[in-house]
């Protein structure tokens, strides 16, 4: 039976006006990855930093290893490595100086040529951080979170403006981590990442969490099997009498999908549509949902609005 | 040029010196620190002022009237030899003087530079009047003293001092704007982001520069008038010399920062070396004392500031030591030819396409 | 303990790598003292080899027979060693042309009839002989120039007397240096010392200490090491140990220089002088935390820097004394903990420049340092950028 490792009650932060986090709870076990979800202003970064110790809840818990200690503790720290969202460092120190003055703020951990192996940053041991790409600072970042050789895993979007490669070099270090035991918090706001990585999904939106689950889970929430997807051809107004078809939602510009349990049903009703209003029609798509979908469903925008 | 490049390109760089803080300090302020400071140390307080003397005799002899007729000595007489070096230990007075009838002792307190010359000329006037009075010593040689005007006003030392504080306002304005504008801006990549605009590199140059006379200029009318108001200067300004030997004075100066960006590729560096340029001038370029006081090698050292030139051209415009016409046009001439070719040079490999 | 000295070495490595850091704290102090030794160091000794003004001469007449007495006279003072280089002109015009430039500090005329004149009064004791000397008003150099010739003029006059008369009085002066112990000289060098010395320790703890704290607070490292065990204590205090080591490492750099190169005396090791020293680190960290409080932004704390730089070194009395100057500026002075810190250092080399007494010398600079501490103890948590 996995521990439960972090348990978040009724977590709340304001500033102002504004509810940055309201109301939230949920918990992370032990092992597992939790991605939580959600688009820039969602709360996503607000409420890790809030289970990092770095920022103060307004109101409710967050409680580690079923043992009420609270983030701030000794305990906690020590077993606990973070990469932050915007990486920063010691300028004039390299990259194997820079993990060796985070190793030695803690009393257990691995050494940093593990570590410098591990994220390929052989090449750059002794340049300057100054002199790093943002993609090595994004590695460095990593790399320097697990210093101590936490048991849980702070992963601020640590893919944000890595290119592919990159981007899949920093998932096989995740998927690593996860063969190792970690247990990982992952926020992005990139559903493939999620979708590639996470084996439970927080979506956050506003501050509040507005659903949560595995791949399949959501998926199966909102109850579609297939989605069909087309664009409209020509600049002409496309009438208002073709958009009232039942399930029809708004993509972008002039992509559109619709989503139903019986595909064929469904096409043959577009085909007819189309010829009745005289409407060309391209890029007839039939795909399953996935996560932008499920996030579309929920909020009515995509997620990257 | 397109005048239409050149205006918006001009209004974007006013807007970002003035907005910028560390731009506004170092150019503004900075200079009116300096103004202050050393206008106090090196001037006085801006009028005539009898240097205080303290005196203490004892014997028949009173020597007060014949200190005070030796020169601009205000003395004050103390009734024991230990108040008077007290009022000198607490610097109530200058110097002190001791008379016995047979000879003087002089007490100072030392360390304070900008008097060394009046105690030491203090000290030989009073032992000479004292004596020649003693002795009664007839004057051979009478030596009249004859004032002499160098410019259009009968300058004080506050007019040298404050035209001083204008030379190296311009210096810092020039210098360290530069270093801005080519240094930093193409550290951050904003030279390279109007290098794929149709812009021509003169307009830039020139958009950028315009600002930095602009603020030159208002450093410098802020000088005249602070210094006007605090150290009473007699300046009688040649408004159109003026204006002439402040365009070439920052163009001049500007030449030497644009030397040290291409020296120094890192902007951070460039400006420490300017620092130091910056101190080296303030103190070997004959601006805030005179070059005699200075070792010869030294002295051939400040030859080469170019900052003693903006200097003459300064106190030229002032009217308070006028150049021959030569002397003017060549300094003008070179001062704004470097600071020209140098700006288009530099224009050139940072802003056209390798 | 392990941790903060690991976490000390590290902020020192990243600072002491940074040539800005460098250049401020060790290299333009030291040229500043290269600089003011070189300008400074002839005048303040009193040593007038070095200086010389340039003295035009117009000779109306060609000097003879008793005349020559003059000619003996301007020899002397433009040979090696005296204050002036002399040129002859033929014609008044030219010669005032060239004061007037500035190539001339000073133009002295014999006129005609001077060799009569100096017949007369030498051997007869009848009348007197009158040089003219023209000099430009307001002119530092020039007015110095003439009143150094007017002097030679007063003292050759005195000669003439003294060879004149048999029972001629000389009247003898001393020097009273209230200042300096009696059985010292004052060497600038050596006065200067504290002044280059506070100059590099202010350079330390009103730059790099405030722009260090807010830097790490803004660019987001301060963020990622609050997520370690690193206590606020520990950070602090590395803080501190790095800074108290880039003082002492400069301070060293530059005793070597003073005691090689300029050959400052054993003072500088009394005990009671270090003491002062590490009393103005304490003070002047403390005045540099207390910038960092008040400075949200770099800009802010680089424009504040700078300006409290300028101000406490001139205005504190680290290079000029500065109890002469109007009232309007001299409570400035009085109110500069360096006013008093440099002055404590001073003391205890033997000099004494500043009308203070030793209890305010220790009392002030301690009311900074409690005051600037407890500012940023208030504002501690805002500096280090906790929430």
């Amino acid at each position: 039976m996995p521990k439960t490792v972090i348990d978040v009650r009724n977590l709340k932060k304001h500033y102002g006006e504004t509810k940055a986090v309201d109301d939230i709870s949920f918990q992370l076990m032990e092992g597992e990855v939790l991605a939580i979800l959600g688009p820039n202003g969602a709360g996503k970064t607000t409420t890790v930093e809030m289970l990092e110790g770095l920022r103060k809840p307004d109101s409710g818990a967050v409680e580690y290893f079923e043992e009420k200690l609270p983030p701030s503790s000794d305990r906690v720290k020590e077993e606990i490595g973070v990469q932050l969202q915007s990486s920063s460092f010691f300028e004039y120190l390299s990259v194997k100086e820079t993990l060796d003055l985070f190793r030695g703020l803690y009393t257990k951990g691995v050494s940093s040529d593990e570590l410098i192996e591990e994220v390929s940053l052989d090449e750059k041991k002794k340049t300057y951080t100054k002199n790093l790409s943002g993609g090595q600072l994004q590695r460095l970042a990593v790399a320097v979170s697990l210093v101590n050789d936490p048991k849980v895993v702070f992963l601020d979007e640590p893919t944000t403006g890595l290119d592919p490669q990159a981007r899949r070099m920093l998932w096989e270090t995740v998927l690593n981590l996860k063969k190792r035991q970690k247990t990982i918090i992952l926020t992005t706001h990139y559903m493939e990442e999620a979708e590639h990585l996470a084996d439970r999904i927080i979506i956050m939106d506003h501050g509040k969490i507005i659903s949560r689950g595995t791949l399949d889970e959501l998926i199966a929430s909102i109850e579609t099997e297939d989605i069909v997807s087309f664009r409209v051809k020509g600049e002409e107004e496309i009438p208002q009498e073709f958009l009232q078809m039942e399930g029809l939602k708004h993509v972008e510009n002039r992509t559109y999908a619709v989503t139903t349990k019986d595909v064929e049903r469904t096409l043959g009703r577009l085909f007819e549509r189309s010829k009745k209003f005289e409407i060309l029609l391209d890029d007839v798509t039939i795909r399953k949902p996935n996560l932008e979908d499920v996030f579309i469903t929920l909020t009515g925008r995509k997620l990257r609005d | 040029m397109s005048k239409s490049k050149l205006k918006p390109m001009f209004i974007a760089f006013a807007k970002e010196a003035f907005r910028n803080k560390l731009e506004v300090f170092f150019t503004l302020f900075f200079p009116m620190l300096f103004l202050i400071l050393f206008g106090f140390f090196f001037s006085g307080s801006g009028g005539y002022s009898k240097s205080k003397l303290g005196l203490f005799q004892s014997g028949t002899m009173d020597i007060k009237p014949i200190i005070e007729e030796s020169g601009a000595w205000s003395v004050t007489i103390y009734e024991t030899r230990d108040k008077l070096l007290e009022a000198v230990s607490g610097g109530e007075v200058l110097l002190g003087v001791t008379f016995d009838g047979t000879g003087i002792e002089y007490s100072y307190r030392e360390g304070d530079l900008s008097q060394r010359s009046t105690i030491t000329m203090a000290q030989s006037s009073i032992s000479a009047a004292v004596e020649k009075r003693i002795n009664d010593a007839k004057t051979v040689i009478v030596l009249e003293k004859i004032p002499e005007t160098a410019g259009r006003t009968t300058a004080t030392d506050a007019d040298y001092t404050m035209s001083g504080v204008i030379a190296i306002s311009i210096l810092s304005a020039g210098m360290f704007s530069v270093i801005s504008v080519f240094g930093r801006y193409r550290k951050r990549g904003v030279l390279k982001r109007f290098k794929i605009t149709p812009v021509k590199p003169m307009t830039f140059i020139l958009g950028s520069t315009l600002t930095r006379f602009l603020v030159s200029f208002v450093s410098i009318l802020l000088i005249i008038l602070v210094s006007k108001l605090l150290f009473k200067t007699t300046f009688q300004i040649d408004w159109p010399i003026f204006l002439i030997s402040v365009i070439s004075s920052t163009l001049g100066m500007m030449a030497l920062g644009l030397f040290l960006t291409l020296i120094f590729k890192n902007p951070e560096t460039a400006d420490s070396a300017a620092s130091i340029l910056m101190v080296i001038m303030i103190f070997l370029a004959g601006i805030y004392f005179p070059l005699a006081f200075l070792p010869d090698y030294l002295r051939v050292v400040s030859m080469f500031m170019p900052v003693k030139y903006v200097g003459e051209l300064m106190r030229h415009s002032l009217g308070i030591e006028l150049l021959p016409v030569m002397n003017f046009v060549l300094i003008n001439l070179v001062l704004s030819l470097c600071g020209i070719a140098l700006l288009y040079f530099t224009g050139r490999r940072y802003l056209k396409a390798s | 303990m392990s941790r903060m000295l690991k976490f000390t070495s590290g902020l020192f490595k990243n600072e002491i790598r940074e040539f800005q850091v460098m250049f401020w704290s060790f290299i333009f102090p030291l040229i500043l003292y290269f600089i003011l030794t070189s300008v400074f160091g002839g005048m303040a000794s009193g040593n007038s080899q070095g200086i010389s003004f340039n003295l035009g001469i117009v000779k109306e007449e060609n000097l003879t027979g008793f005349g020559r007495v003059l000619d003996e006279v301007l020899g002397s003072i433009s040979s090696h060693g005296g204050p002036f280089v002399q040129r002859e002109y033929g014609n008044l015009d030219e010669a005032l042309e060239d004061l007037k430039n500035g190539k001339q500090d000073i133009v002295l005329v014999i006129p005609k009839g001077t060799n009569a004149k100096m017949t007369g009064s030498l051997m007869l004791q009848v009348g007197d002989v009158p040089l003219r000397m023209h000099y430009i008003s307001g002119k530092e150099s020039s007015s110095i120039a003439a009143n150094i010739l007017g002097e030679i003029m007063n003292e050759v006059n005195l000669e003439i007397k003294k060879r004149q008369e048999e029972n001629y009085i000389d009247i003898a002066s001393t020097n009273n240096v209230v200042s300096a112990k009696q059985e010292k000289g004052f060497d600038y060098n050596e006065y200067i010392f504290p002044g280059v010395a506070l100059m590099m320790i202010l350079s330390v703890s009103l730059f790099n200490s405030p722009i260090g704290l807010i830097q790490y607070r803004v660019s987001g490292t301060n963020k990622k090491l609050y997520t370690t065990p690193l206590k606020p204590l520990e950070y602090f205090s590395a803080h501190f140990v790095k800074l108290v080591f880039t003082m002492l490492m400069s301070l060293v750099l530059l005793y070597i220089i003073a005691l090689t190169v300029y050959r400052v005396q054993g003072t500088i090791f009394d005990p009671r002088f270090i003491l002062s020293l590490i009393y103005s680190m304490l003070v002047s960290v403390s005045f540099g935390l207390m910038v960092a409080s008040f400075a949200k932004k770099l800009s802010t704390a680089t424009v504040v820097g700078q300006s409290l730089y300028q101000v406490m070194m001139f205005m504190g009395g680290l290079y000029f004394p500065v109890f002469d100057l109007p009232w309007g500026l001299r409570w400035i002075v009085y109110l500069l903990p360096t006013t008093y810190l440099v002055e404590l250092s001073r003391r205890f080399m033997g000099y004494t420049i500043a009308p203070i007494s030793m209890t305010w010398l220790i009392v002030v600079p301690l009311i900074w340092m409690i005051f600037s501490v407890s500012v940023f103890a208030l504002n501690f948590r805002k500096v280090m950028g906790y929430e």
